[in-house]
């Protein structure tokens, strides 16, 4: 009857460095990590080593590798997308147009969509990238 | 035999449902992170417009389809590139650095090549359509 007790208690004070732990771990995810939503396409951005922190309240354009465009999650041509950029200058909401494109879109592409963008009064693309791994 | 009967009940509450609970919040924290450190390139688009470029005095980068790079029309291998136009504004600061992507380009290649021209020349750098 002592020997099944003592086990028991073994048990229990086994057991909880794991949960700390673990709690830790969760209480470090819930703080560290950002929520997103998925995109409508898997882009997987071009590397760059430049240090310029980009800013999540722009508004931000997807473009996949067949160069398609996406805004909020609806896949839009290049008419709308002038459209809403000229829509948002108009009321003084948007300084910089976000792009993530593809690593592997058409680079023209990119010359298109400047070029197209360029009445609308826009002042500046950002381009997004991410670190590359060999740098982080 | 008060105190007994706390000790009992205080037995019967379990750790084991409290740790399901915490692991699978756990698992999902860690799947719906994010971690990604976005950065930019900027591009400057108000004050572009039609001009014809003076080869004479500007260095005109080609990206090749085969991810090489040519300079002034002339391939060369892209740190000898770098180093060139490096030189180049370091002794003119207002030197006009051209960017012209080919037909079948990915956009890795421009990026890697802007970024490196961006560290010693922000200004000055236009893209351009390859003439066909």
């Amino acid at each position: 009857m002592q020997l099944k007790q003592h086990t028991n208690n073994a048990m229990g004070e086994n057991i909880l460095p794991l949960v700390n732990v673990v709690f830790l771990l969760l209480i470090f995810f819930m703080l560290a990590g950002a929520f997103s939503r998925p995109d409508l396409f898997k882009i997987e951005a071009p590397k760059a080593e430049n240090d310029n922190a980009a800013d999540r309240k722009i508004l931000t354009i997807l473009i996949n590798t067949q160069g398609e465009l996406a805004y909020n999650d609806v896949i839009i041509s290049d008419q709308e997308l002038k459209k809403i950029v000229s829509v948002e200058v108009e009321k003084n909401t948007l300084d910089a147009l976000q792009l993530k494109a593809d690593a592997n879109m058409n680079a023209v592409r990119l010359i298109d969509l400047i070029e197209a963008l360029k009445d609308t009064g826009l002042e500046s693309i950002h381009l997004l990238t991410v670190t590359p791994d060999d740098k982080l | 035999m008060l105190l007994n009967h706390t000790q009992k009940r205080r037995a019967l509450v379990s750790l084991t449902p409290l740790i399901d609970v915490v692991f699978i919040l756990l698992i999902f924290f860690m799947l719906a992170s994010n971690f990604i450190d976005w950065q930019f390139i900027e591009f400057n688009i108000g004050e572009s417009e039609q001009v014809a470029i003076d080869y004479e005095n500007t260095s005109v980068i080609t990206v090749d389809s085969d991810e090489g790079y040519s300079l002034n029309g002339e391939r060369k291998d892209f740190n000898s590139i770098i180093s060139i136009v490096r030189e180049r504004c370091r002794k003119n600061v207002d030197h006009p650095i051209i960017i012209q992507p080919n037909d079948d380009v990915a956009l890795q290649s421009l990026v890697t090549l802007l970024d490196k021209i961006n560290e010693f020349a922000k200004k000055n750098v236009s893209l351009a359509r390859a003439k066909i």
